[in-house]
């Protein structure tokens, strides 16, 4: 069996960090130019210097978004952007425009070329054309299906990545400008306005038509798609939050494991699916992987969605002399809370919230405000950036 | 305007001899099982000759049988205009020697990328989305002749989904294939058309694209007079022969003189 990589979001350093301690195995960001997340924090090239010595002195890998579909005047400063991307040693760019690939060809950078999802690859003869590009790795569309994911593998002996986690367009990626028209934001270039899960009327109904896509989860079929060939499992969300994705790349971290190691029970399946639905504020599917999507895969009756405040702290220190974890709070808890901790490093265990304090070490039965720190006496050494998180549910229930 | 640079996107085969009659030449055929956002599509036993529009992103079984389709193709089909980059291989694997034009809408917005992708085709549709002045740069600096969007309703987006069916679906009612839809805030209309393999949602206005261009760095001027009656499309073309200045409420200007912007804050960013 191959290597499987997993492959995280990550729109800011803290989020970097978070992704790789919870098990990724690469990271994918965007510079502050060229990426199609425009209104995300992205990194400066100092920034991503700095991340990506922080990524090789883990042994992890780095990639940079250079995705957008470039009009003439996002073009100056290009080749340069590419030069340096190439000197502060990023792994791989991924990208869509034929521009950018040529280009980074033409001036012998050293790192992959990896085609973004936008340029919607579903077959083997548009996979071939990129490789003859100098294209290693695809990102397939996340319209593909095991049968385009088996014969692209098997045809072109590229390396493939796929879109196991996240947010879902109602558009083939890339195809849609409906941002442009609505709001004059150029969705091609990261000023997506996400017009998709707005209403629009019809004549058809009294109800407001909606196309909003539920978010994708691939749970259920990991392994069958290491077994098709899938070599990288991407986790959408540079805009997501540190929970997020310590929940999500955990879970799928601890999958792959039990998959590789032939450890993989129902339960633990069942288990994943279950905590992964509940971090995310959307319903998740397998969408387009076994059969075409239909009105089960969608939203209609506006914005049904899921507001989570599961997460309850961050662990930010442990006093091993008095025993107390030193949490900074993100979500209300109080006295009587049934609590887990989770981490990278640890079996998850569960208290129920008795006795806490505040920063003055006063005794109070309510944490209230978002990043206060909050003192637990709790007799298992917890190390920073370990989380709580309201109890929902045991494997044990699967 | 000179009738032979234009390629109309034909709807209604009985349309061709109209065409014709104003000594236009050049037509193009959405092809049935490789097309989406029209309600006519064409198999290649019913096109005559000129030639077919591929705008399906193929999945792993459209390319296969779109190989089979495009083998011993007639020379009365004198060209592709395609969207999937897999034509391209199949074009070079069947030594295909019709004339290839790629068109994905939204993505030729720049020369240099434009000129990239002429290595591997004959010309390019000028993406829809961007400003008569990076229009104009584009053909001054293009190496082969380009098409131009002369006219007609733009995809706004292209979902795999059959959306117009989900939302039957859900609400029991029945299907229908061609829907417009207002946007409740900003009361944009757009006109989804909905087949099998997917569903086009065009914008609701018509885009005149009327200017001055070097005609010389133009191989076709483009219409798609998708949903127009019969007397409108003879007005129009009429209008875009004589080069009248028209006066439709169902048209705008696209983007043509308008900049879209993609920061919100352009202070936060280096």
């Amino acid at each position: 069996m191959n290597k499987i990589e997993l492959l995280a979001p990550a729109g800011d350093f803290e989020k970097l960090k978070i992704a790789y301690l919870y098990g990724a195995d690469a990271v994918y960001i965007g510079g502050r130019n060229y990426s199609l997340r425009a209104n995300a924090k992205n990194f400066s090239l100092n920034e991503m210097k700095e991340a990506v010595e922080y990524a090789h002195a883990l042994q992890k890998k780095i990639y940079v978004t250079v995705n957008i579909v470039f009009h003439e005047s996002n073009l100056n400063g290009l080749e340069e952007y590419l030069k340096a991307l190439d000197e502060i040693k990023i792994d791989a760019i991924i990208a869509s425009d034929i521009i950018v690939l040529t280009t980074a060809k033409r001036l012998g950078v050293t790192y992959e070329l990896h085609l973004s999802t936008q340029s919607s690859v579903l077959n083997e003869g548009a996979a071939l054309f990129y490789k003859n590009l100098g294209v290693t790795r695809i990102v397939l569309a996340r319209e593909a299906n095991k049968e385009d994911i088996r014969a692209i593998k098997k045809r072109t002996g590229l390396e493939l990545e796929c879109f196991i986690h996240g947010a879902m367009c109602t558009s083939i990626s890339g195809r849609c400008v409906l941002s442009n028209y609505c709001t004059n934001r150029d969705a091609n270039r990261g000023g997506c306005a996400q017009v998709c899960r707005w209403l629009f009327q019809s004549e058809l109904s009294i109800h407001p038509f909606s196309m909003t896509s539920k978010d994708l989860n691939l749970i259920p079929h990991i392994q069958e798609m290491i077994e098709i060939g899938v070599n990288s499992f991407k986790v959408e969300g540079r805009m997501r939050g540190i929970y997020y994705i310590a929940t999500v790349i955990l879970t799928y971290r601890r999958l792959i494991d039990a998959i590789e190691k032939k450890r993989l029970t129902t339960s633990l399946a069942n288990y994943s699916l279950a905590i992964l639905n509940r971090c995310a504020n959307r319903e998740s599917t397998p969408q387009f992987f076994t059969k075409l999507p239909t009105e089960k895969e969608q939203y209609f009756l506006g914005r049904d969605e899921i507001s989570n405040q599961d997460f309850l702290g961050l662990v930010m220190d442990y006093d091993e002399k008095n025993r107390l974890v030193i949490i900074e709070e993100r979500n209300i808890f109080h006295k009587g809370d049934i609590v887990e901790f989770f981490g990278p490093h640890m079996e998850q265990f569960t208290i129920t919230l008795q006795d806490f304090y505040n920063e003055e070490n006063e005794l109070i039965e309510v944490a209230n405000h978002p990043g206060m720190l909050v003192k637990i006496p709790i007799s298992i050494k917890l190390e920073k950036f370990d989380m709580m998180r309201i109890k929902q549910f045991d494997i044990q229930d699967f | 305007m000179n009738p032979d640079k234009f390629l109309v996107i034909i709807h209604d085969l009985e349309q061709i001899e109209e065409y014709k009659k104003a000594r236009i030449t050049n037509f193009l055929f959405p092809l049935s099982d490789f097309s989406v956002g029209f309600i006519n599509t064409f198999s290649l036993s019913q096109i005559k000759e000129g030639y077919l529009y591929i705008n399906r992103i193929l999945d792993q079984k459209a390319y296969e049988q779109l190989k089979k389709t495009l083998k011993n193709l007639k020379k009365e089909i004198k060209g592709i205009v395609f969207e999937d980059f897999g034509v391209i291989t199949i074009a070079k694997e069947l030594k295909l020697t019709q004339t290839l034009i790629l068109f994905q809408t939204h993505f030729a917005t720049n020369v240099r990328s434009i000129n990239e992708n002429l290595n591997y085709v004959d010309s390019i549709v000028i993406g829809t989305d961007i400003t008569k002045e990076e229009i104009d740069f584009i053909l001054s600096k293009t190496t082969k002749p380009l098409v131009y969007y002369l006219y007609g309703l733009i995809p706004g987006m292209y979902s795999r989904r059959t959306l117009l069916t989900n939302f039957a679906h859900e609400f029991a009612l029945p299907e229908k294939k061609m829907v417009t839809l207002k946007e409740e805030g900003t009361k944009k209309e757009f006109i989804a058309v909905e087949n099998e393999y997917g569903t086009i949602l065009y914008h609701g206005k018509y885009m005149n694209g009327q200017s001055n261009f070097n005609d010389e760095k133009i191989l076709f001027y483009l219409i798609n007079p998708l949903f127009l009656e019969e007397h409108e499309q003879k007005k129009l073309i009429q209008d875009l022969l004589n080069e009248n200045k028209r006066d439709f409420e169902k048209e705008d200007q696209g983007f043509l003189n308008t900049k879209t912007i993609y920061r919100l804050k352009e202070d936060d960013h280096e």
